[in-house]
């Protein structure tokens, strides 16, 4: 995890190499402050620690080849913890979470938020 | 765009599909009812919410047999026996390995990966000897203390498959970290998906590396970016890793190719080439069996790559993500599976042959073909 001063520093320095297209795309564009923009986007949420962002538009800046449509791709990503998204943890803390939902197609409006402890 | 070549394959296109018309799906059928037993039978076989594995019939396109597999779903990663008649999941969360006769749903394995307060899952690693005594896993371990997690080394376990139902590892070794996908060649060696692909001896847990991908020396070319999760390669006998990369890259005239690693896993040869120029995202590949340098790949497209060209031969959109693509033994007919709940059906010129329906979604799920 980077701390506040890490901010201001280019991803090279932060010893992170661009691995594929978008990434080198964003090594070229990124100034140093316009990293803190995208801090909220590497906060761990459920089981995944993914540093992913960029998934709003495809690698060749279109859509088409982004998931079609999201619930086809809901358990796909959710499952394997790789997605960044706000779903919750199904690997390990909340392995209940679909359950009731099998076709998320058909389903997704069952799959409510999860509270800690149980609280509803 | 219609050159010799592509003229030379649409007829052996047509030529073979009209083979297909006369015997669909059967193998051997003559030499089979010549004998008296039943022929032997082409079937899809694949995991969905919320834990079933289903053996289905894509001549008739339904639902053969579903086996409640007790504990969650998750990963839905299978291997078959050398038999095809037994198929092993990995399942409950990413952990337990579990065989099921695919003849009759009896459950024939267990494997429970974590033990005490260490938790192991597989990520979509699993594979088994070419002659189905041994089954393999590589385990990413967190150990569970009351105040923190301790990530252990992952390792390579070692199961007998004729364990039973509570089977325990007969050996492990350390294993590379990030492997995903794993194979076993006919010689024994297993072969991993890891930043480079790997060769282990299973004996002695002796680890190299069989291609170079991470560690790649070639000037000229960036790092590839590759996804391996869907345990495929049956039809071909082949270990196949699809990757993206970049020529020239930072260039005047940077190029994206699609290209392959392979592996035979009858010769032991090994293969890394660009095949395509990368124009959409892949997420699985197979091989056509009749014609190894024709890929078809798969996500929200269907595509036919040419290696020999390297052109991208034809691509259709699809009407929803899939993640796995597979073949029938002769090639005519192309399978799509994971992602949401329906398997979609294609034959070679990419004309839709319907869907088959599954009652849950079959998210990370290998899509395999069983003969038996």
């Amino acid at each position: 995890m980077s701390n506040h001063s890490d901010n201001n520093k280019t991803m090279t320095q932060l010893g992170l190499a661009p691995l594929n297209r978008k990434a080198r795309e964003m090594e070229r564009a990124a100034t140093p402050e316009a990293l803190e923009e995208v801090q909220a986007m590497q906060t761990i949420a459920g089981c995944t620690s993914s540093f992913d962002p960029g998934w709003e538009v495809d690698p060749f800046g279109g859509v088409a080849s982004l998931c079609q449509p999201m619930e086809a791709d809901l358990y796909g990503c959710a499952d394997p913890c790789w997605w960044p998204a706000q779903v919750p943890d199904t690997m390990n803390t909340y392995p209940d979470w679909g359950q009731g939902a099998d076709r998320a197609e058909d389903d997704w409006r069952k799959l409510d938020s999860v509270y800690p402890g149980g609280e509803q | 765009m219609e050159s010799p070549v592509m003229k030379k394959r649409l007829n052996l296109t047509l030529a073979s599909l009209l083979a297909l018309a006369a015997q669909p799906l059967l193998v051997d059928t003559a030499e089979a009812e010549e004998a008296g037993a039943d022929p032997v039978r082409e079937y899809l076989v694949t995991m969905a919410r919320p834990n079933q594995l289903h053996v289905i019939d894509p001549e008739a396109r339904e639902i053969v047999r579903s086996c409640d597999v007790e504990g969650d779903f998750g990963s839905g990663t299978l291997q078959l026996s050398p038999d095809e008649r037994t198929a092993y999941v990995l399942h409950n969360r990413w952990e337990d390995v579990v065989g099921i006769d695919l003849t009759n749903c009896e459950e024939v394995f267990r494997a429970r990966q974590s033990t005490g307060d260490v938790r192991a899952k597989a990520m979509a690693s699993l594979a088994l000897s070419p002659d189905g005594s041994r089954l393999y896993t590589v385990q990413d371990r967190v150990r569970l203390h009351r105040d923190r997690y301790e990530v252990l080394e992952p390792q390579l376990a070692v199961y007998d498959t004729a364990a039973g139902l509570d089977a325990e590892p007969l050996a492990t070794f350390p294993a590379p970290r990030q492997v995903t996908t794993m194979a076993a060649a006919e010689d024994g060696v297993l072969y991993l998906a890891g930043a480079d692909i790997y060769r282990v001896d299973p004996e002695t847990g002796d680890t190299e590396i069989a291609i170079a991908n991470r560690h790649w020396d070639r000037p000229g070319f960036s790092p590839p970016d590759s996804l391996a999760m869907w345990s495929t390669g049956e039809v071909t006998n082949e270990f196949l890793r699809p990757y993206t990369v970049a020529e020239h890259p930072g260039e005047e005239n940077e190029a994206w190719h699609w290209g392959i690693s392979r592996v035979d896993l009858a010769s032991g040869e090994t293969e890394n080439k660009e095949i395509a120029p990368f124009e959409f995202i892949i997420f699985s590949m197979v091989s056509d069996p009749r014609d190894r340098d024709t890929f078809y790949g798969v996500y929200t497209q269907l595509s036919k790559l040419d290696a020999e060209t390297r052109e991208i031969v034809e691509v259709i959109d699809l009407d929803h993500t899939y993640y796995v693509i597979n073949t029938s033994y002769d090639g005519s007919r192309i399978y799509l599976g994971g992602a949401s709940s329906d398997i979609a059906i294609y034959d070679d010129d990419f004309n839709d042959l319907g869907r088959i329906e599954l009652p849950g979604d079959m998210s990370t799920a290998t899509l395999k073909v069983a003969r038996f």
